[in-house]
């Protein structure tokens, strides 16, 4: 049993591989096997498994797990979750523990197709940005690590790029969603 | 920074919960009297949500490819097997 308190740095790649890769080998025959039993497919069980990982890494990058509890035993109950929200099956029809039953997915997770096409549109002129955001907002790095690792020469510099990728950012969004509005409406 | 920037931090510190409950309270005060304050805040609402999405697309990547290596290496033969048998072919 993996005891959450104990995966640390899961914000550099090759802990998280290592990380994933026993949890797959572990855990995912487990999801499998539940999405079988209800008429599921392998995709649907590799689909309904990777969103379960992502929300399972956003949760303890932003230490929002409760203590205690074994990434395992919590990423069953976070599939299930999956499984009932993406395929519309009846929460009743799940059996869950207390555990399980007080897991909440992210309100956003299922996104609507306008921000994926949006995203789309500023993916291409905005990458570097991206990067630098995901490590702050996304993965939760420190400033300090982000300095570190993009080789800016302080926190300080580091944290000016910010606010100009922020405000870059938002300067794209706004323009590429009045494109797509035009474009689309 | 130039003021801008400072601008953003401020909305930035808002929307992330950096402010002080007074420094809060003002600045919900100052969104409901600035329509241009508050339409700017509401796209950086949106930057983080793409950001979100971002930072999730390419979790999707990541995982795609330890699938395939997990699948395709001939030491888990029978972890494949396993898996696989779980359903059936139609």
């Amino acid at each position: 049993m993996i005891v959450i308190e104990e995966e640390n740095d899961l914000q550099i790649p090759a802990v998280r591989e290592k990380f994933f890769g026993r949890l797959y080998e572990e855990i995912f025959p487990i999801v499998a096997t539940f999405v079988s039993h209800r008429n599921g497919t392998l995709q649907d069980a590799k689909d309904v498994f990777h969103d379960a990982l992502i929300i399972l890494y956003e949760k303890m990058v932003s230490n929002k797990l409760p203590n205690g509890v074994s990434a395992d035993l919590y990423l069953v109950g976070i599939a299930k979750h999956v499984w009932i929200r993406k395929f519309n099956r009846n929460k009743l029809s799940v059996s869950l523990s207390d555990t399980e039953a007080a897991i909440t997915l992210p309100a956003d997770f299922f996104t609507d197709t306008n921000d994926r096409k949006i995203l789309s549109l500023i993916e291409t002129t905005g990458k570097r940005c991206l990067d630098m955001l995901k490590s702050l907002y996304y993965d939760k790095l420190s400033l300090a690590d982000v300095a570190k690792n993009l080789g800016y020469g302080s926190t300080h510099s580091a944290s000016v790029q910010k606010f100009k990728c922020l405000e870059k950012m938002r300067d794209t969004v706004k323009q590429k969603s009045i494109d797509y509005a035009d474009f689309f409406e | 920074m130039r003021t801008s920037l400072n601008d953003i931090k401020k909305a930035d510190d808002f929307l992330t919960g950096r402010l002080s409950t007074g420094e809060t309270l003002l600045f919900q005060a100052k969104l409901w009297i600035d329509p241009l304050l508050h339409y700017r805040v509401s796209m950086l609402k949106k930057v983080y949500t793409l950001v979100h999405l971002y930072g999730r697309n390419k979790m999707r990547m990541e995982l795609t490819g330890l699938h395939e290596r997990i699948f395709n290496d001939p030491e888990k033969v029978l972890w494949h097997q396993q898996v696989k048998s779980l359903f059936p072919k139609k």
